[in-house]
């Protein structure tokens, strides 16, 4: 796990993580969270691991095109933002040309760098070079409100939290099959949109203002993509909150939360704008908890309890079936060994 | 996801032709080494598959050898039935074909057909082909098809790509992979333009394979799952 570059402020409400499923092969990027005055950029890249299988030797190190993707794109946004963060610069649908072409130069630039004549002799549509997801929010924060710009390739995704309508999504998953975020867990369609050295994607582009103070994070599908449903990403990440004393606490346990589920790398940048302290935020959350279990969380509880109750009396029975069918088999042939004694004298030989 | 739970399913499409004698015994031991790479490098990745099956295809040319023309195993489930498995590829002669070209596409078509395992929350589809061959094209003799032809194969290549590409008509969209070792040749080299999530190897069969190339494969695969 790594840490960001902690630029955010000490008294900020803000997190971020990158845990790796397989150590030192982590696909995701370390995440971004940048923040000057009252404008703030967080983003996230996760290296597409089947589509970035190629592999490139650096410095005597085979490294995929997804590990390096990730890392070069994040860090590249990191830069653009900043500068223009740094320059007062609004951030606008103009801008996102500029954006485009920077982390293309980027990458075109490095794929001539590892990339070897004579190298890889496979043909294929699916594999791509460094290609990765990416997902970032610049955010303005004003007196009442704050205007969002949440932007993205792929499926890494973009969240507001508010505590009286609970998680809501700001981006939305470049998929080939047009699943909603429900049936996309289970049905797990390739994506139509991702950032590749080939040139052939797009940065989307969605503008919001909502009410301050609310939380905001941009999350890789490591993150929300092994729960069940939404609203068990959302409890999970309540769950994590109002369990905990401090943001350092609500790291570590979402870390927890995340990681018992997860089967992929995960990574978040998070920042809670407009709360004075992590007092106010759990307070301004507490009852979001009480509603989200109310209404979806207690019903898929009960029900997946009794599921594994029923799984367990079925193993059980399974296992008492194959025993006492063992033992009638046994039987019949005691049975029929002595039986056959008289059933059989007269045709024996 | 909690409980997740992973099946692969892997159908091998092998020519049994005459050309393939040299390089047979390569074949087949690279089809008996698929399953125990793919389960290691899941294993890699810490993904634990509940079911795995395999079957196989093994080809000739129905224009040319009457029954001997296709041979088609079950799937079997593995490791439980990896002597079964083992017997069947060790039992593959390569014989007859005629000339160029063989009927690998039939094979193709046959493989997508495939009782698919449709349990199960993540789910890969797995056709690898090898092939030394062209195919013929599907509308090839359409009005006097073999008595030994298998019903409903595509009547061509465009419909077969639309087996493929369309919406799940036989194998899911989102699980779906194919893997085709085979030459530069008709028509192997406009699927391998045209369709998705699909990889190319062009030699004779994969012969030359470089481990390197064999990696990203597998990688491909695992890390999609």
């Amino acid at each position: 796990m790594h840490n960001t570059n902690e630029v955010i402020e000490k008294n900020d409400v803000a997190l971020s993580f990158n845990v790796a499923k397989t150590k030192n092969e982590g696909e995701d990027a370390d995440p971004v969270l940048y923040h000057k005055d009252n404008l703030y950029f967080l983003s996230v890249c996760d290296g597409m691991g089947g589509a970035g299988s190629n592999t490139y030797e650096i410095d005597g190190v085979q490294k995929s095109g997804a590990f390096l993707s990730s890392r070069l794109v994040n860090k590249q946004a990191e830069i653009f933002f900043s500068d223009l963060i740094n320059k007062g610069v609004t951030f606008n649908e103009n801008v996102l040309r500029d954006l485009r072409t920077s982390l293309l130069t980027q990458l075109q630039q490095k794929i001539s760098e590892v990339k070897k004549d004579g190298g890889s002799k496979l043909k294929s549509k699916l594999l791509k070079d460094l290609p990765t997801t990416f997902s970032g929010l610049f955010i303005s924060k004003g007196e009442n409100n704050i205007d969002i710009c949440s932007i993205w390739a792929g499926d890494s995704r973009n969240y507001l939290f508010t505590a009286s309508d609970g998680l809501q999504q700001l981006s939305t998953d470049d998929l080939k099959q047009k699943y909603d975020p429900l049936e996309n867990l289970s049905k797990d369609s390739p994506l139509d949109n991702v950032v590749s050295a080939d040139g052939d994607f797009q940065i989307r582009f969605n503008k919001i203002t909502t009410a301050s103070p609310c939380i905001l994070f941009t999350a890789t599908d490591g993150c929300y993509g092994y729960f069940n449903t939404p609203m068990q990403f959302e409890y999970a990440m309540l769950q994590a909150m109002l369990n905990s004393n401090d943001v350092e606490e609500w790291k570590q346990k979402l870390i927890d939360e995340i990681g018992a589920v997860a089967g992929d790398d995960y990574s978040i940048s998070l920042v809670a704008v407009g709360y004075k302290n992590f007092s106010e935020v759990k307070s301004s959350f507490s009852s979001r908890r009480e509603t989200l279990y109310g209404f979806y969380i207690n019903d898929l509880m009960k029900q997946d309890g009794l599921l594994r109750d029923l799984q367990i009396d079925k193993t059980d029975l399974e296992s008492q079936i194959k025993t006492i069918e063992q033992k009638r088999s046994e039987t019949q042939k005691d049975a029929w060994s002595s039986y056959k004694q008289n059933y059989l004298k007269h045709i024996h030989s | 996801m909690q409980g997740l739970k992973y099946t692969v399913d892997i159908v091998m499409c092998i020519d049994c032709t005459g050309s393939m004698g040299d390089i047979m015994d390569t074949v087949k031991a690279n089809a008996l080494k698929f399953y125990p790479d793919l389960k290691s490098a899941l294993e890699a990745k810490d993904k634990h598959v509940d079911t795995l099956r395999i079957k196989v295809i093994a080809f000739r040319d129905f224009y040319a050898d009457g029954m001997d023309a296709i041979s088609e195993s079950p799937f079997y489930t593995l490791p439980d039935q990896q002597t079964d498995f083992q017997s069947f590829v060790s039992g593959l002669v390569p014989r007859g074909g005629g000339d160029e070209p063989e009927n690998g596409l039939e094979a193709l078509a046959l493989a997508m057909r495939s009782d698919w395992n449709k349990s199960g929350d993540k789910r890969r589809e797995i056709i690898v082909m090898y092939t030394d061959a062209s195919a013929h094209p599907l509308d090839h003799s359409s009005s006097s098809k073999p008595s030994n032809y298998p019903t409903g194969i595509p009547a061509n290549l465009n419909d077969l790509t639309d087996w493929w590409t369309g919406q799940d008509t036989y194998v899911s969209q989102t699980a779906q992979r194919l893997i085709i070792y085979s030459p530069d040749s008709t028509p192997w080299t406009d699927i391998s333009n045209e369709w998705d999530n699909l990889i190319h190897y062009p030699s004779q069969a994969g012969m030359g394979l470089k481990e390197l190339d064999y990696e990203t494969i597998l990688s491909a695969i695992v890390k999609s799952v």
